[in-house]
Order: C-alpha cells, then sequence, then structure tokens
C-alpha cells in the first residue's frame, strides 16, 4: 500500500502532539476511579487487538505492492486462474475469516465483562445520592438526604465526591436531551426528559476533574461544564456541611447589604434562589453559595469579582443565547451587587 | 415462445450497410433534441447520471466549505470566527448536505448512469420517473442552501433529536426545512430504487444471469434493496416531526407530555440512519471491486463470497441500531444484543477486504490513479471499520460517544470507505463519460494529497474524543489543551481543499482537453468498455449475448447479437429474472416535460407545508393533474391492439401499418 | 472488444417476442410491487409507533379529558368503520372480475367494471371521511390520536390515489381504446388494489380490535 515514509521530524512533532493532548482533567485515559479504570484498560485491550489486525492488514499490502510483477492494459488477463493457487487462498481466506470471528468473539465477551463490572457497583446500597437535572444549558445538582429532605443541598455546575465511596447519581432533564460526562471517572449516561435514570460511580484519586454535557442541546451546548472535585471524606463532609448552612445576611450599612437590596429588588430573584432570602426563583441556578463555587457559567468563566461583573452585565458576550438577560447597573451598585454575592460562602 | 425457437442460427445477415444505415435510423429514433427546453426535457440515463454527479459533487463543494470554516472555526481556543448560532447551523447543514445532498446522491447518479451500460441495455427501465428524481434532488439542495443563507438553516443537528427539534425549543422554520429536505431527497432516493431493481431484474443482456452479474451491479441491487426497507421510516418520522411542529396541526408524536415518546425518535432515526451508511458504502465496495479486477488483470477473487457478503451487510445493517443508543435510558440486556450484531457485521466486511487483498496478492498491477485511491481506501477504512469494533463495545461505546472520537470514526468510513473509491471511480468511468483521459500524475497527486490531508484533519480527533472534546461544539476553553491538535486538524482540512481543488482543475481541464479515452483505455472487462466513449444514446445497436462470467474477457468473436428490435421506436429488450433469455421488446420512453413539472409539485407541496397543512390535499390535487397528464402522453405509436408485430414496419396512430425501407 | 462490426456474429432474433406479457414479466408489475412494499415498510412503521404509544400509554386507550363529555372507555366505536371494511372488502369482487377481464381481453366487461369500482372506491373514501370521528379523538390530542388520525390518514390517501388511477384508466379506455399496455396496468390496478384491501383488514384489526378484545 502506497503510504508516504514520515520524516522523522514529522514523526517528533507528532508525539508531542499526542502526549501533549493524553491525560488531564477532562480524560478517559487517566482514570480517576475503579470503573474509569476498568474503562481505560477495556480501551487498550481494544486498542492493541485492533492495532495488530490493522498493521497485519496493512503489512499485507504493502509486501504485495513490492512482489507484485506489474501489468498494463494490454496484458492479457487471467480469466481462468489456477485452480490450485485459488484452493490455497480459499483456505487461507478461510482461515483469516475464523480468526476473524474468534477475535471478535472474544473482544465481544471482554466488552460484556467489562460492563457488569462496571454497572457492578450499584449493587449495594450507595454512600451518598445525588440528583442533577440537566438544564439547557447548567447543571442542578443536588445532594439527597433520605431521611431528611430539608437537609438537601442544591448548588449549581459543581459536583464535590468523597474518594473511595460509591456515588449515586440520578438523572433527568428539565428540557431537551443533555448527557453527563466525566471522563476520569465513568461513561456518559444520557438525561432524557420523562426518563429519569441512575447510574453508579466511585472516585479514588483526589483531584480537580471535568466533566462536560455530550449531547447537543442547542445553543451553548459547548459551554455546559461541570467542575468536579474529589476529596477526602472528612473535606466532603466539610464542604456539605457548609453547604447545608444558610449564610448569614450582611449587616446592615455594609456595601453587601445594599447589594443584597439590589439583588432582591431586581429581575435576579425572579430567576435565582439564595436561601435565607425571598428570592426563590427556579429558572437558573441555585446561587445560595456561589462564592465558594471556583467557575461561574457552566464552567466558562473563573469565579472572580471582574467576571462575575462582565457576566452579570452582559452574559450574550460570554455565552451567546443563555436565558439570562444582560443588566445594566451603574458601576457602584454592580460593586454593591458583586460583593454581596462573593459574601455567599 | 422459447429460447430454442428464438435463437435462429442462421449465418449472419448483419452485413456491414445494414449495420451503418440501421445506426443512422437508431441515431434519430433516440435523437432527444438540443437547446435549453430539450435539456430540461432529456431523460436518457447518461445525462440524468451525469447531472445527479455533477450536481452532487456542487453540493459536495459547497459542505466541504461549511467544513473548512467549521475547522477554522475550532482551530483555537475561545475563536470568535463563527458564533454558536452560525456553527450551529454550519454543522447540521454540513452533515445534512453530505448525507442527503452528496453521498447517496452521487452513487445513485453513478448507478443511474452505470447500470444499464454494465447490463447491455438502451435505457433504464423508467426513465422519466428518474428525470423526476434527479428535479426532486436538486430542489431539495436548493431549499436547504437558500435557508442556510437566509438564516434560517437547520441548527438541531443532521439527525435533529428530539425535544431539541420538537416545537417547544426548535424556533422557527429551520428544522421544518430540514424535514422538507429528508422528505424530498428520500422520495427521489426510492425512486432511483425502484428504477434501478427493476433495471437490474428484466433489462439483463440474454446470457447475462444473475451469477454473471457484475459485482458493481450487486451491490447497486443491494444497495436498492436497502433504500426500499430503510427510507420510509426517516421520511415518515421527519413528517411526523413536521406535523408536531406546525401550530396549526400540532400532533404529539414525540410530546412527552401527551403520551408521546422522545426515545421513539432516536428509534425511528437510527432504523434508517444505520443502513443509510451502508447504502453509501455497499456502492463503493463495488467500485472497488470493479476497479481491482481491471488493475489486476484477473477477475476478482471470492465473487460468490463477496456477493453474499453485501447481502449479509444489507440483513444484519438493518438490526445495529441501537450502538447509537448506548448511553440512553434503555435496558442494558437489549444493548448488549446490539453489541453482537455489531460486531457479526464486521465479518462480511472482513471477508469483503480479505477478498479484494487476495485478488490483489494474486494479480499484476496496473498501477493508476484508480487504483492509487483504492490503496488509500484501505488505508483508510480499515482503520475506520476497526474504531467500529470498538464503538459496538457498549462500555467503551459510553466513553466514546458523542465525542470527537466519533467523528474521527465515521469520517475514516464514509471518506476511506466511500469516497475514496468514488474518486477512484471517477477516474475510472471518466473516459467512458466524456471520451476524455483524466489526467493520470494529477489523479495520483489527488489521491496522495486527499490521503495525507484527511488523516491530518481525522486522526487527531481520536485522540480529542478520547481526551475528553464532545462533538457538535462551537468553542473549546485553553486550559483543556486541545488547540495543538485542533491546529493540526484544521491545517489538514486545507491540505484536503486543496487536493478537491487539484481534482476540480484536473476534470474541467480533461474535459476540454484531455487525450482522447477510445473505447476501452483500462483493458476492462465489463460491457460499457465495448461501446464508443462516450457511448451512444442508445448505448447497443446490437446488444451482445454474454458467454460467461467475465463480459468482455470472455466474449467470443462470433458471440450472439441481438437483432430485430425496432428501428423506428425506443424498443429495447427484457429478459428472465434468473437466466436472462429474451421474453419480450418494451417500448420505452423518450422526452418529456412531466417530470419536472411533477417534481416542481412535489417539492412545492413540501415546502409550503412548512407554513400551512393544507399544501397537502393542495399538491396532492396538482400531482394528480400532473400525472395524469405523464401517463396520457404514453404513446399509442408502434402499440396496436392485439396485432403480431413485424420488423421495420410503422404503425400510423390508427393502427395500420405500412413498411419503410432502410 | 467492440460490437458487432464483421459480418461473422450470430443474430439471436427477437422479432418475433411479444411487447406486453403480465405478472412478473413485465417491468411495471415489478415497479408497483417495490412501490407496494415501500408503502408496506411505511405501515410497518406506523404499527410500530402505534404498540410504541400503546405501551408507554396507561390506561389504554386513555380517557378523553380534551372535549366534553368526559369518556373513561374511549374504545372507538365500530360501527361506521365495521360498515367501511365491508364496502371495502366487497369490492374485492368487481376489482377480481375487472382483472380478470383484463386479462381475458373483454373490452365491454372491462368498460362497465371500471366505473362500478370507482364507485365503490368512492364509497369507501366518504365511509372514511366520516370514520375519524369514530375515534374519538382529534388528531391534536394526545399521542394516540395523532396515531391513529395518522394511519386511518395514511390509508385514505391510498384510497384517492387507487381511485385516482381507476379514473385514469376509465379515462383511457373510453378515449382511446384498450391496447395491449393498457389491459397490463388494469391487472396492475387489480394488484394495488388487493393491496390497499388487504392493509386494511390488518390496520382495521390493530385500530379498532386490538386494544378491545385484548388488552
Amino acid at each position: 500500500m502506497k503510504r508516504r515514509q514520515p520524516a522523522r521530524g514529522v514523526l517528533f512533532i507528532a508525539a508531542g502532539l499526542v502526549a501533549s493532548s493524553c491525560g488531564g482533567r477532562q480524560s478517559a485515559v487517566d482514570a480517576a476511579g475503579i470503573q474509569a479504570e476498568r474503562l481505560e484498560s477495556l480501551w487498550w485491550i481494544f486498542f492493541w487487538v485492533t492495532a495488530v489486525v490493522y498493521v497485519v492488514v496493512m503489512v499485507l499490502l504493502i509486501v504485495a505492492f513490492f512482489r507484485n510483477k506489474r501489468s498494463n492494459e494490454e496484458e492479457r488477463p487471467d480469466t481462468i486462474p489456477d485452480p490450485t493457487r485459488e484452493n490455497r487462498a480459499t483456505r487461507i481466506v478461510g482461515g483469516a475469516v475464523a480468526i476473524t470471528v474468534i477475535t471478535l468473539f472474544v473482544l465481544m465477551i471482554t466488552s460484556f465483562r467489562a460492563g457488569r463490572a462496571v454497572n457492578s457497583l450499584g449493587e449495594k446500597p450507595p454512600d451518598l445520592s445525588i440528583k442533577v437535572t440537566g438544564h439547557q444549558w447548567w447543571w442542578e445538582v443536588e445532594y439527597q438526604d433520605e431521611g431528611n429532605p430539608s437537609n438537601n443541598v442544591t448548588t449549581a455546575n459543581e459536583l464535590h465526591v468523597p474518594i473511595g465511596r460509591t456515588v449515586k447519581i440520578m438523572l433527568q432533564s428539565n428540557d431537551v436531551i443533555h448527557s453527563l460526562w466525566m471522563p476520569n471517572l465513568h461513561g456518559k449516561k444520557d438525561l432524557v426528559p420523562i426518563y429519569p435514570t441512575t447510574f453508579y460511580f466511585e472516585a479514588d484519586k483526589p483531584g480537580n476533574y471535568w466533566g462536560q454535557c455530550a449531547e447537543f442541546c442547542g445553543y451553548e451546548h459547548a459551554k455546559m461544564r461541570i467542575a468536579i472535585t474529589a476529596e477526602s471524606p472528612e473535606d466532603f463532609q466539610t464542604w456539605l456541611n457548609a453547604g447545608r448552612r444558610t449564610p448569614p445576611p450582611p449587616s446592615d450599612g455594609t456595601v453587601e447589604s445594599r447589594g443584597r437590596d439590589i439583588f432582591l429588588q431586581s429581575v435576579c430573584a425572579q430567576c435565582h434562589t439564595v436561601s435565607g432570602t425571598n428570592a426563590a426563583g427556579r429558572v437558573g441556578p441555585n446561587l445560595t453559595h456561589i462564592a465558594a463555587r471556583p467557575y461561574i457559567a457552566a464552567g466558562s468563566l473563573q469565579n472572580t469579582g471582574e467576571n462575575l461583573e462582565a457576566w452579570i452585565t452582559d452574559p450574550q458576550h460570554i455565552k451567546p443565547g443563555v436565558y439570562m438577560p444582560m443588566n445594566q447597573y451603574s458601576d457602584d451598585d454592580l460593586l454593591a451587587l458583586t460583593a454581596y454575592l462573593k459574601s455567599l460562602k | 415462445m422459447t429460447k430454442e425457437e428464438l435463437e435462429q442460427k442462421q449465418s449472419s445477415d448483419i452485413t456491414p450497410e445494414v449495420i451503418g444505415s440501421e445506426r443512422a435510423i437508431l441515431e434519430r429514433t433516440w435523437d432527444n433534441g438540443k437547446g435549453f427546453y430539450a435539456w430540461l426535457t432529456d431523460c436518457n440515463h447518461k445525462s440524468v447520471g451525469i447531472r445527479y454527479i455533477v450536481t452532487a459533487f456542487i453540493f459536495f463543494v459547497m459542505s466541504g466549505s461549511l467544513a473548512v470554516t467549521m475547522r477554522t472555526q475550532l482551530m483555537g481556543p475561545e475563536n470568535r470566527i463563527l458564533g454558536p448560532d452560525m456553527y450551529n447551523q454550519f454543522f447540521t447543514t454540513h452533515g445534512t448536505s453530505m448525507m442527503f445532498l452528496f453521498a447517496v446522491p452521487v452513487m445513485l447518479g453513478m448507478g443511474v448512469y452505470l447500470v444499464p451500460l454494465m447490463i447491455g441495455t438502451r435505457e433504464i427501465a423508467f426513465p422519466r420517473m428518474n428525470l423526476y428524481s434527479y428535479y426532486l434532488f436538486l430542489f431539495a439542495g436548493i431549499l436547504l442552501f437558500v435557508a442556510l443563507i437566509l438564516n434560517i438553516g437547520p441548527d438541531a443537528g443532521w439527525f435533529a433529536y428530539v425535544p431539541l427539534s420538537g416545537p417547544e425549543f426548535g424556533i422557527g422554520k429551520r428544522v421544518d426545512v430540514w424535514s422538507q429536505v429528508v422528505s424530498i431527497t428520500e422520495i427521489s432516493a426510492l425512486a432511483v430504487a425502484v428504477n434501478i431493481v427493476v433495471t437490474i431484474f428484466k433489462q439483463r443482456a440474454p446470457g447475462m444471469s444473475l451469477s454473471r452479474m457484475p459485482l458493481y451491479v450487486w451491490s447497486m441491487l443491494v444497495t436498492a434493496f436497502m433504500i426500499i426497507f430503510a427510507m420510509p421510516a426517516v421520511m415518515l418520522s421527519s413528517t411526523l416531526l413536521s406535523m408536531d411542529r406546525l401550530s396549526k396541526v400540532s400532533t404529539h408524536f414525540f410530546n412527552a407530555a401527551e403520551g408521546g415518546d422522545p426515545l421513539l425518535w432516536q428509534h425511528l432515526f437510527w432504523f434508517f440512519g444505520h443502513p443509510e451508511v451502508y447504502i453509501i458504502f455497499l456502492p463503493a465496495t463495488g467500485f472497488v471491486s470493479m476497479i481491482i479486477a481491471t488493475f489486476a488483470r484477473r477477475r476478482t477473487f471470492g465473487y460468490t463470497a463477496l456477493v453474499m457478503s453485501a447481502i449479509a451487510t444489507a440483513f444484519i445493517g438493518f438490526g445495529v441500531w441501537v450502538h447509537h443508543m448506548f448511553a440512553t435510558p434503555l435496558p442494558q440486556l437489549g444493548q448488549s444484543i446490539f453489541t453482537a450484531s455489531s460486531m457479526l457485521i464486521v465479518i462480511p466486511n472482513g471477508v469483503q477486504i480479505f477478498c479484494w487483498v487476495t485478488t490483489l496478492w494474486l494479480g499484476k498491477w496496473n498501477i493508476k490513479a484508480p487504483l492509487v485511491w483504492i490503496f488509500g481506501f484501505f488505508g483508510i477504512f480499515v482503520l475506520g471499520g476497526l474504531t467500529g469494533v470498538m464503538l459496538a463495545s457498549v462500555p467503551l461505546d459510553t466513553q466514546l460517544h458523542d465525542t470527537f472520537f466519533v467523528v474521527a470514526h465515521f469520517h475514516y468510513v464514509l471518506i476511506g470507505g466511500g469516497i475514496f473509491p468514488l474518486f477512484g471511480a471517477i477516474y475510472y468511468w471518466f473516459p467512458k463519460m466524456t471520451g476524455r483521459m483524466l489526467n493520470n500524475t494529477a489523479g495520483v497527486v489527488n489521491a496522495v494529497l486527499m490521503f495525507i490531508g484527511f488523516n491530518m484533519v481525522f486522526f487527531p480527533m481520536h485522540i480529542l474524543g478520547l481526551d475528553g472534546m464532545p462533538r457538535r461544539v462551537y468553542t473549546y476553553a485553553t486550559e483543556t489543551g486541545w488547540g495543538n491538535l485542533n491546529m493540526l486538524a484544521t491545517i489538514g482540512a486545507y491540505v484536503m481543499a486543496i487536493a478537491a481543488i487539484v481534482f476540480v482543475v484536473n476534470v474541467v481541464y480533461s474535459f476540454l482537453r484531455g487525450p482522447i479515452a477510445g473505447d476501452n483505455p483500462w483493458g476492462a472487462d465489463t460491457l460499457e468498455w465495448s461501446v464508443s466513449s462516450p457511448p451512444p444514446t442508445y448505448n447497443y445497436q446490437y446488444i451482445p449475448e454474454i458467454e460467461g462470467p467475465n463480459a468482455l474477457w470472455d466474449m467470443t468473436k462470433d458471440h450472439a447479437v441481438v437483432t430485430g428490435l425496432h428501428l423506428y421506436s425506443r424498443e429495447l429488450l427484457h429478459t428472465t429474472i434468473h437466466d436472462a433469455s429474451p421474453e419480450k421488446r418494451h417500448q420505452t420512453h423518450g422526452p418529456s416535460i412531466f417530470p419536472l413539472l411533477t417534481a416542481i409539485i412535489t417539492a412545492g407541496g413540501f415546502i409550503t407545508f412548512m407554513f400551512t397543512p393544507w399544501s397537502v390535499p393542495t399538491a396532492m390535487f396538482l400531482s394528480a393533474v400532473c400525472l395524469f397528464g405523464w401517463f396520457w402522453s404514453n404513446s399509442t405509436q408502434h402499440r396496436p391492439p392485439f396485432a403480431s408485430i413485424k420488423d421495420n414496419l410503422i404503425y400510423d396512430d390508427g393502427g395500420v401499418p405500412r413498411e419503410v425501407a432502410i | 472488444m467492440s460490437e458487432a462490426r464483421t459480418a461473422k456474429n450470430v443474430a439471436l432474433d427477437v422479432s418475433k417476442l411479444p411487447t406486453t406479457l403480465f405478472d412478473a414479466h413485465s417491468a411495471l408489475w415489478w415497479g408497483n410491487a417495490l412501490l407496494l412494499a415501500i408503502e408496506t415498510a411505511m405501515f410497518g412503521i406506523l404499527i410500530a409507533i402505534y404498540f410504541s404509544v400503546m405501551m408507554q400509554t396507561e390506561p389504554f386507550p386513555p380517557p378523553r379529558v380534551e372535549r366534553l363529555p368526559v369518556l373513561y372507555e374511549s374504545f372507538p366505536n365500530l360501527t361506521l368503520p365495521i360498515v367501511g371494511l365491508i364496502v371495502i372488502v366487497t369490492s374485492l369482487i368487481p376489482s377480481i372480475m375487472l382483472d380478470k377481464s383484463a386479462r381475458n381481453k373483454q373490452v365491454g366487461m372491462i368498460k362497465i367494471l371500471l366505473p362500478i369500482t370507482l364507485t365503490f372506491n368512492i364509497v369507501a373514501i366518504v365511509i372514511r371521511y366520516y370514520e375519524f370521528d369514530s375515534l374519538l379523538f382529534k388528531w391534536e390530542d394526545n399521542a394516540y390520536g395523532s396515531i391513529t388520525w395518522m394511519i386511518l390518514g395514511m390509508h385514505m390517501f391510498h384510497l384517492i390515489a387507487l381511485a385516482c388511477e381507476d379514473v385514469f384508466l376509465l379515462a383511457w379506455t373510453y378515449v382511446k381504446g384498450v391496447d395491449d399496455k393498457h389491459l397490463l396496468d388494469l391487472t396492475v390496478l387489480g394488484v394495488y388494489w388487493y393491496w390497499v384491501v388487504g392493509v386494511w383488514v390488518v390496520l382495521f384489526g390493530i385500530v379498532y380490535l386490538v386494544p378491545r378484545f385484548t388488552l
């Protein structure tokens, strides 16, 4: 088969490019949990088997290219091929087909076993239940407390999980089909309206990872990310307890209290919820503990004062098509508002 | 009338004088006229086929330009060349036009051109319906691209999942445009499929039994049957979606709130969608078989195995659709069955590859441009097929589904498995279609550039997918580190664009000034190479009898030829299905304006359906009027009631025969 | 190898062959059969959608709450559908006779049977127009209403197409007279007729009988 022999330089560049993109915080080949590890090994098994097959076929063609006698249009075609060679070729092709069948069968069994193993986590009761609701273009995350629903913690676009524990994720969609994909931890699962579904996973390596929506869901499908933090059970419990606390109201006369008044009097309260105030909107993310989040706008922006101001003033510039309207505030008002939001730890 | 009674093996009365004068009469009888009106009404299968191919390639270039623009947007993180709205319209239009306006029509167009020639007949079974199909296809393409230019291009992806494409979230007419484009192109393809099956069944040259049919004809026959059983599903589902969306109709097929089911859409679409890719791939396998045989100077190894593989692929292809839905909340056991079937389908594909490799191994190679494209096919398609095996595994697919890995996979199989053989076929049959050779060196450069460019674009996407990059994203964050590989992919896209330019230049230049080809420049085996390049309108003055599996390579000097077909009417021969013995003569039709008129009504009906349901009864009525005219214009000439037919007589409209001197 | 350029080729003289043969020997028959295969696939998908709605809807058919009076038992009324079924099945009699007359070249019988079959057809269409109300739902009420209307509607489309074909052959027979090719057309019309009837028997069972007698 005719292939250009790549220059050594190109090979080095290629290796560099591959290396620069392999692994990382949003990678299926950098497992941080037992299931993702199982999936990663499955990937490598399939990879090596198929790579060998590919190389064998290409080598055959390249060898044929070099050993073959050439001909032209005038050459008498071989209309009565030599039966001995034909029969031998038939046996060889038959053998190749048999090898193909066996290989596929083995791969299929390997796949079934890996699938069963990955799903087996769901056989015992989970340590933690989280309900994730997909919205156009953000993730609503609600930590469940079975015994005491008033202990449920609602947040958005972030997931904290304790390592070494089984987490149950319950998925549902508020509008269109989304897909929750955390490649370092588990395969993806679609969030389909009227088809609530569940999967179980376990994180084993502490760290920060990314998940992203993997089913095209409209304008800002590209910017619907979720930040995952896997931490020790103690750190996780600290975070969860902080989430259960209602943030104390700002003292009167402070810039934060002025910001809170602006928040409650403008359109913000119509879409967002802040526990402990009258703001109970359900259209947009819950902002009760927004200051504790590393990112805003579903992973599009780091959570800094400057970014908050830019987002509040003109979300359409950052995520065109998003449902949050533009908001005009005077500089002082904007500063007060962001100061208030930064106080919501 | 038995074959024995027919075979009057008298020493021939086909003298050179008779040949010449009969040819002159045939030329006049089969002449389709000149000028614009003649061009609008010309139903000849070669004219329609070439129009299909040229129009499809125009859509290919337009769609490819969209892709290059998308790649430019993605070459770096947080780019602002295309905003999300434009990007979403672009990738939807790119997918829709490549699948519905290029890949399927070009394969059908090649079939429409080649099948009648390859089986030794003078015209396709239903020439006017053939032209009707072409016009429908053209109008659908105009609809899609005009909509894109007017900023109402569809934007929910080429498979338009509900609820995103439904009335609640798919605002405006965008998805309705998509629905109508799909409906119109599917009717067009269904009509061509019927045409191809009937032509192959009834019009093969005497002696061309099913087991002597060229492999390309087999692949078109199987493809046509796949079209017949797969396309109704998507036509229906796109119509149901339109009805859900039309506020005056407001059905609830996919509306979860009223008993509908969003997953139903996915089942319906992919039941069509998976066979669709085999509809694109199987004709390409036919090209591969033909080209390898000619350029390895031997009959393709494993004829029966290759035919069985095509049929097996078609059957199994209808049983794998759920592998597009492995991430949805469907029961695990059901999904595992589709892993098994998706792996099963690899086996016939493997058989095909092994047979072709064996043919090459045992043959003596004449390395010309068509064969170089086939080398590219092997390099790319085999890799794509193997990533398909990975995607067949449910757990592995949960990591790979809806990522750039899948984008890489399907481009490897569709471009490697479909487009590379297509380019090889163009280089192979261009001499027959135009009478001139394409430049061989430019062809090899074309293939190599396309191969390199293609791999630069799509190989990195495997890595990007594993590294977390989902599909259909108009941009990505800098910190993901995806920028480098995306940049490489974008550069590759420009290389592919250059390769496409080389192709266009080669075609245009060679069409005007390429070397004259002659009847059989490649020394090939199939029947089309026995007539002039380009062939006469009527293809064969004397349809040959086929004596062996290799139509031309086995042909003896005194082989039988068919005589006794009318000279003064467009007559061709019908033979039996199994062993192709002559059984009747068939009168076919000449130019007609009704295909164009009916296509305007059909397309117009679908387009106005985006706005009101009243278009349905209106279009039905107007179509009935057009079809009435279409059938009424069937001539009664040469078709006297209950009379016996004699050679070389003309019948006037009153049914009175009179002899005519030749 | 070029076409016959020499005087050495043996001649296979087909001039005595007929120009029209019936059934699977004719291209038109095959074209019609394949179009019917397409339409059968389409009805198959509609039936699958019907069963999909059935699995999603509990109870089935759903109670009618969109209009007064509210109906808890909302099986379709059977009266008019049964009349329609009888008309459609009975239409087989003249259409089989038409088929036979075409094969036996009985021009007189053809000229009588074409208007008779057309009459049966038009009556069936009129009954079908009023039959939609027997479904008790409108297409816009819910998914069950949508799919049942779609099934009845698509079949009505075929009843109308059948009538148009009948009208065309009627016009040709009376104006231009009968010829070989149009005898073939009449037999192909017969095939289409049998298919429309056969498909309706199946669809009738699914839409009207299955919910009432099996669930």
